[in-house]
């Protein structure tokens, strides 16, 4: 045997000062005693953690039998060293170790003085200054979320696109070739599956974008520091400083918002932080009011958009007063008690692993529920009701989809809008807002015309495409970059104008609100900001809050965005706005 | 092939995750500790015969049980008995990170003290007698820059010594 | 005798006892601050405090500085 210290024969022992050692071994004695125990705990450590009055080990020590007169052995040393050394047992004794440590570091370690300000706390005197602390954290923070909205949209394009376009083509030339070409089975992929897949792979960008700002951030120690800066704000509010970034984070996208909660430690931080993400208006919902406001308040539309953000803020505001009262009442809040580690450079392959393992993970967890939903939500719109059309070739209007909504219509009439067409977009909206609109234009069938048939591009054209189209959104990815400071190099999108849709929408608002089109839009609007965000997002919530929580959130939102609504229309009415 | 279980322990922030990446490359496995939320890091590697799992310890200061991270740690330490407990310390903040180490020693566990960082703790003129702090602790002491991979195979010699000890 | 978030940025003062529940004095105590350490207010500007003990920095809020006692040597 080469080395005697490898094998750590002695076991390694701190003094805990004559008193506590007596003690100690009073309790080793016993625990020798009782086979029960000494096989299953070290014994002096058993003892010690006695003394220290753990809870954990209290409660595992009653499910063993014979160990009755140990622990009441144990509290009666609790309260014999109580006395003598008149304190908290458990601190003397972390106490104690700390001074065995110190000893031990007084001799092998030799240091400068401690007057040397490190180059972390030359940072710290700027970064967590009490004037320029929160101007920095803003700037931080903007430029998150800058990336995950703006930054990663054209390769969000790039993936809707390959999705669409080559991917959709393959897969409807493999049917074609197994002999399933012209069948509903077609649909069924295209619709409904390649839809399903596209729902999920449409949030990798984003996740991703947002994951490597997350990992700089943690792994250069600055997430520490912007808990630091926020917390007497975030205080006020009963949260952590740490919930602001995913609050933050809420208006690009609340899937990853809601994985942001992660960088909070304590559960219930994170359970309260998570319930009220998803009131942060995410970029997704911006359509929608657009696209209302341009019909029902064409000369305030900015205006009445604001507000929906600002109304988005103020409920996340006063339920987490109020959950902070009742549902979390007691529970207790951790005290901010946080280690600043040193500021250090992050490495790439650090930041890159982080993000890797962070993405696969929702992709891994998030596909089944969302293929799900969206073959369930294919099925109802191919399935065809009143014998009118055939199974996957009917009109959305005499599908089962319809009768569904006409079904769940009636429950919206106190709020204005009862048409099936709006409530339907409700339930399409439940799995992604991206298509409210596209189903309303689907359901009032003011729809696009069909798109002209184009030549079919041959497989080496399209992984071509793929290839030139994944090196133009890199490009324009880096052309975006400005836009964080708020320069535009991308040249605006053009917006068409759906205006057979507006009139169509305009027309059924003011039919099923008896005239108080505007008021029904409004309360419309405050519909889809409050309630269930979308299927990814419940994705989301189950996987970092659990089952639990979830329907929880599910449910509460319902009730607030159908309770919101109804106050918006009937108050509206009741004041004779209408 | 012969079988060992190293776990890592230390304190946030004390660059236990590098470790464990460089050790275990792209072997890795990331799933939940058993009925917890709190994220379980397994990964592999193979050296001189021996097929190593690596266990990622949930980072934590101490080991009572105020959070579900210190117990998860010191119930994988008691009832699972890893051969080797590879303990992670942030060299410039030595006196602090000690406190864990202290207390996975008294669980009885068979250590190694890694100094990792040790970089930095140069820059700041930190010497560290790394000898005499093994001798003092009574086990093993490697120093290591674990985010360049500096000091990892001192790490590997000095687990495949331990593993020879124990299976002998 | 005064509470932490009673000091001024700069002072060293000397940890006396911590007032409050058993949960956060063993987490005060695991990461150094035991009584009768040595502390250095690094920053207490209004808001979470910022102290330096054993060579590190620690964040505490106001709510727990309140509760921790400490004394000028």
């Amino acid at each position: 045997m080469k080395n005697q210290a490898l094998l750590n024969k002695k076991p390694f022992e701190i003094n805990y000062g004559q008193e506590t050692e007596t003690e100690i071994n009073k309790l080793v004695k016993i625990i020798n005693q009782t086979p029960t125990l000494k096989s299953l705990y070290p014994p002096r450590w058993l003892a010690i953690k006695l003394l220290e009055s753990d809870e954990d080990i209290a409660q595992r020590l009653s499910a063993i039998p014979g160990s009755t007169e140990l622990y009441t052995e144990a509290q009666a040393s609790v309260e014999s060293l109580k006395k003598i050394l008149g304190d908290d047992v458990d601190i003397l004794m972390a106490d104690q170790r700390y001074r065995w440590i110190n000893s031990l570091v007084k001799e092998v370690v030799m240091k400068p003085d401690q007057s040397i300000l490190t180059n972390s706390d030359k940072i710290d005197k700027i970064v967590t200054n009490r004037f320029l602390g929160i101007p920095i954290f803003l700037i931080f923070m903007w430029i998150v979320f800058k990336l995950t909205a703006d930054v990663s949209a054209p390769y969000l394009d790039w993936v809707e696109g390959v999705i669409n376009g080559p991917i959709a083509r393959w897969t409807t030339s493999f049917l074609g070739w197994i002999g399933l070409g012209d069948t509903w089975v077609v649909s069924l992929f295209m619709d409904g599956i390649i839809a399903g897949v596209g729902g999920v792979l449409v949030f990798v960008p984003v996740l991703m974008f947002l994951y490597i700002a997350l990992a700089v951030l943690e792994d250069s120690g600055y997430m520490a520091r912007a808990a630091f800066v926020m917390d007497r704000l975030m205080h006020a509010l009963g949260l952590h400083g740490k919930s602001f970034l995913p609050m933050l984070v809420g208006f690009g996208c609340t899937v990853p918002a809601i994985y942001a909660t992660r960088t909070l430690e304590n559960k219930n931080d994170r359970i309260l932080t998570g319930l009220l993400v998803p009131f942060m208006s995410c970029g997704a919902r911006l359509p929608v009011y657009v696209l209302f406001a341009s019909i029902f308040f064409p000369k305030n539309s900015g205006k009445v958009i604001f507000s929906m953000y600002l109304l988005g803020i103020v409920v996340a505001i006063l339920l987490g007063v109020i959950f902070k009262r009742t549902l979390f009442k007691g529970k207790e809040q951790s005290a901010f008690v946080m280690e600043l580690p040193p500021y250090r450079i992050p490495t790439l392959k650090g930041v890159w692993r982080h993000t890797w393992e962070r993405t696969g993970a929702f992709v891994k967890k998030a596909w089944t529920i969302i293929m799900a939903t969206s073959v369930i939500l294919w099925f109802l719109m191919s399935i065809p009701t009143g014998g009118q059309g055939s199974f996957a070739n009917t009109e959305i209007g005499n599908s089962v989809f319809a009768s569904v909504s006409k079904a769940i219509a009636p429950a919206f009439k106190p709020l204005g809008f009862n048409s099936w067409e709006a409530s339907g977009a409700l339930v399409t909206g439940f799995v992604a807002k991206e298509v409210v609109i596209s189903t309303m234009s689907q359901a009032y069938a003011a729809g696009e015309p069909d798109e002209e048939v184009e030549e079919t591009p041959t497989f080496l054209e399209d992984l071509g495409e793929i290839v030139k189209s994944f090196a133009e959104s890199t490009l324009d990815t880096i052309k975006s970059l400005p836009l964080i400071v708020g320069v535009n190099l991308l040249g605006e999108e053009e917006e068409a104008e759906p205006t057979a849709l507006m009139d169509a929408i305009k027309e059924s608002f003011e039919e099923s609100s008896n005239g108080n089109g505007w008021l029904a839009a409004l309360s419309y609007m405050v519909f889809v900001l409050i309630y269930t965000p979308c299927m990814v997002a419940i994705a989301a919530e189950w996987h970092e809050l659990g089952a639990k929580w979830t329907w929880v959130s599910i449910f509460g939102q319902l009730f607030l965005a159908w309770l919101l609504s109804f106050i918006v229309f009937q108050g509206g009415i009741l004041l004779g706005l209408g | 092939m012969k079988k060992l279980t190293i776990a890592l322990a230390g304190n946030p922030n004390a660059g236990k995750s590098s470790v464990f990446n460089v050790l275990t490359g792209s072997r890795q496995h990331v799933g939940n500790w058993p009925g917890k939320t709190v994220e379980k890091k397994e990964g592999h590697f193979q050296k001189d015969g021996y097929e190593i799992t690596v266990i990622d310890l949930p980072g934590t200061y101490s080991l009572t049980a105020f959070s579900p991270e210190e117990v998860i740690a010191r119930d994988f330490i008691i009832d699972e008995k890893p051969d080797v407990v590879v303990i992670i310390l942030d060299s410039a903040n030595l006196e602090r990170n000690l406190y864990l180490a202290v207390q996975v020693l008294e669980l009885g566990a068979r250590g190694i003290a890694v100094l990792n960082m040790i970089d930095i703790a140069d820059s700041r003129s930190i010497k560290i007698n790394k000898e005499q702090l093994s001798k003092l602790v009574g086990i093993p002491v490697v120093t290591t820059v674990a985010s360049k991979g500096e000091g990892i195979s001192d790490l590997m010699d000095c687990i495949m010594n331990i593993a020879n000890e124990v299976t002998k | 005798m005064i509470p932490l978030s009673m000091t001024a940025t700069g002072e060293l003062v000397q940890l006396v006892n911590i007032l409050g529940g058993e949960e956060i004095k063993r987490r005060l105590a695991a990461l150094g601050l035991t009584p009768g350490i040595k502390l250095c207010v690094v920053q207490n500007a209004g808001g979470p405090l910022l102290i330096s003990v054993r060579d590190s920095r620690i964040a505490l809020g106001r709510g727990v500085a309140h509760k921790i006692m400490v004394c000028h040597q």
